[in-house]
């Protein structure tokens, strides 16, 4: 197994209060324009590492209960409470039905995805690996706000996963 | 056994019917629902106030309750593990909401230090508290946190990446969560009813289990007797609904198929189905149809362990791996508090009752999240 054709990609996010479906629908696209055909193979996963994906839905969701009450709280924006969201969201666009993880945190998680990459490579589970960083404006409690940055990662038979992923690590430590 | 198997060799646990793993299996067997009214809750205004929450008054409701659950946990489990722990020792941890109750005050004005609210939260706690410097990883995947973080836990040890690590979920209870199911209609009016033809949804609980997980040639070298195996972790994904599972209950099924393949045994090897069993309309028909595809012929026992528990959230897979061990322990089936009739169309067969098997070998423990996340995990006797 080896990799073929790493295509990284960086979306910044910079328009504040817009639709966060709109945000990710976009992340899509440019994720997407990585692979030449149309859709990716359904043996697409995504392993998402995120600092505060959910942050801002999660208050924003009990704000409207304080204000309205429990009982009449909008729940339009309930799914993007989960830190999971993102990555379930992108997978349904993208047609990804691989493993589909979520990791809490910043860079520390790249040897847990590492490890995770090179188990299902293995298995046979996976055909292209979507490593994505996600990082909104905590601070500022806005998720219209931050980055997305990742890399598609296409798997040959002959993947040797160690060395090459040393380029993906690098990538990320870039600020 | 082979010296490489990852084996289980202590387990703790603060649930809603028990704050030890031993009162957790007996309310099971007797078959004893925690659901029950809050007053805070229809003070509050919440339609639903029947939850399953912790009643134990000295864990505080606070933004420390997730971890002052997550520590009485695992200090359990180091206690049954007979184990010292040593720096390099690994933290995985499954969470969904994190500790909400800081979202929630942070919605109140108060400033939020996202540092001590997010899932990361809980994994560094436990890493103070017991002075541990290795590895740890905090997965975020929703309702199926918990497998994720057993099963990476697991794979960490056969990597050789850790040689012990601590390993489970852990989920306070959510006022966001509440306001959420309850708003899109997922949650029950009154109970919890996995697979039956009257089910209306789910219920929230709340809780923490963690276990230790170790190679078997470490269990060996300390002259533990392991409790339990764990063997590969199936994953995938619908890529279909946000918050719907796809009714053809596909990818559920395909998550079921590859933790056997990658555990290279069969179905008719495993005895008894875990299922995720949330009791909702859409998500209890799914996963009964990828269970009648993946295991029909062999007419594999299932139960829901959330008509007694509630669902935990992050917390719930890690409840029922630790369910699954105790279920291989006492070579006993646990029943499906709550479950009356099953629909027509659901070609399963409901555990109602507790059921003595002598021969339990593998059982899978099935959890499924918003989005269309599925993990099946395989659990194997000693």
């Amino acid at each position: 197994m080896n990799f073929q054709n790493l295509c990284f990609f960086q979306h910044n996010f910079t328009e504040a209060e817009v639709d966060v479906a709109e945000i990710f629908s976009e992340l899509a696209e440019s994720i997407s324009a990585c692979y030449s055909k149309n859709t990716f193979p359904a043996k697409t996963a995504i392993y998402l590492f995120t600092p505060d994906a959910g942050v801002y839905h999660s208050i924003g969701l009990w704000e409207n209960a304080l204000a309205h009450g429990p009982d009449f709280a909008n729940p339009k924006n309930f799914p993007w409470t989960l830190a999971s969201c993102p990555a379930s969201f992108l997978a349904r666009i993208l047609n990804a039905h691989g493993p589909n993880i979520t990791l809490i945190g910043g860079k520390e998680n790249l040897s847990q995805i590492q490890e995770w990459i090179k188990l299902h490579a293995a298995q046979g589970l996976i055909e292209v690996a979507i490593v994505v960083n996600l990082q909104n404006n905590f601070n500022g409690q806005n998720a219209g706000i931050g980055f997305c940055k990742g890399v598609v990662i296409f798997i040959e038979t002959d993947f040797i996963l160690n060395s090459n992923f040393w380029e993906v690590t690098q990538f990320f430590l870039k600020n | 056994m082979r010296k490489e198997e990852v084996v289980v060799s202590g387990m703790g646990v603060m649930t809603p019917l028990g704050n030890t793993v031993e009162q957790l299996w007996q309310n099971f067997l007797l078959q004893k629902c925690a659901a029950k009214h809050w007053d805070d809750l229809e003070r509050e205004g919440f339609r639903t106030t029947i939850a399953c929450r912790l009643t134990d008054s000295t864990i505080p409701e606070d933004g420390t309750r997730g971890q002052i659950m997550a520590l009485r946990a695992v200090e359990q489990a180091l206690e049954q593990a007979n184990i010292e722990v040593n720096r390099d020792v690994g933290v995985f941890v499954g969470t969904t909401m994190g500790e909400s109750f800081a979202f929630e005050e942070a919605a109140s004005g108060k400033p939020l230090d996202i540092l001590k609210a997010t899932g990361n939260v809980f994994a560094r706690t436990i890493q103070k508290h017991f002075k541990i410097e290795g590895p740890t990883a905090v997965f975020g995947t929703a309702c199926a946190a918990g497998n994720y973080a057993i099963g990476a836990a697991a794979q960490a040890i056969r990597s050789g990446r850790v040689k012990v690590a601590i390993a489970g979920g852990v989920d306070p209870f959510s006022r966001i969560a509440m306001v959420g199911f309850s708003r899109s209609r997922a949650m029950t009016p009154d109970f919890c009813r996995p697979f039956d033809v009257n089910r209306k949804g789910m219920q929230l609980g709340e809780g923490a289990a963690f276990l230790i997980i170790e190679s078997y040639e470490n269990a060996l070298k300390r002259n533990t007797t392991p409790l339990a195996v764990i063997g590969e972790l199936g994953l995938s994904c619908d890529a279909y609904h946000l918050t719907k599972p796809n009714e053809n209950g596909f990818e559920m099924g395909k998550a079921m198929q590859h933790a056997l393949n990658a555990t290279g045994i069969n179905s008719e090897q495993v005895n008894w189905i875990c299922a995720h069993g949330s009791g909702t309309v859409a998500s209890d028909a799914a996963e009964a149809l990828a269970i009648k595809n993946i295991f029909g012929k062999n007419n594999t026992l299932v139960s829901g362990m959330k008509g007694a528990l509630g669902h935990s959230l992050g917390a719930a897979t890690a409840m029922e791996a630790v369910l699954c061990v105790q279920s291989l322990l006492h070579k006993t089936v646990p029943p499906t508090v709550n479950h009356i009739e099953l629909p027509s169309d659901f070609d399963i067969k409901i555990v109602t009752e507790p059921i003595k098997m002598e021969n339990m070998e593998w059982v899978l423990n099935c959890g499924y999240a918003f989005g269309g996340i599925n993990s099946a995990l395989l659990i194997g006797k000693v």
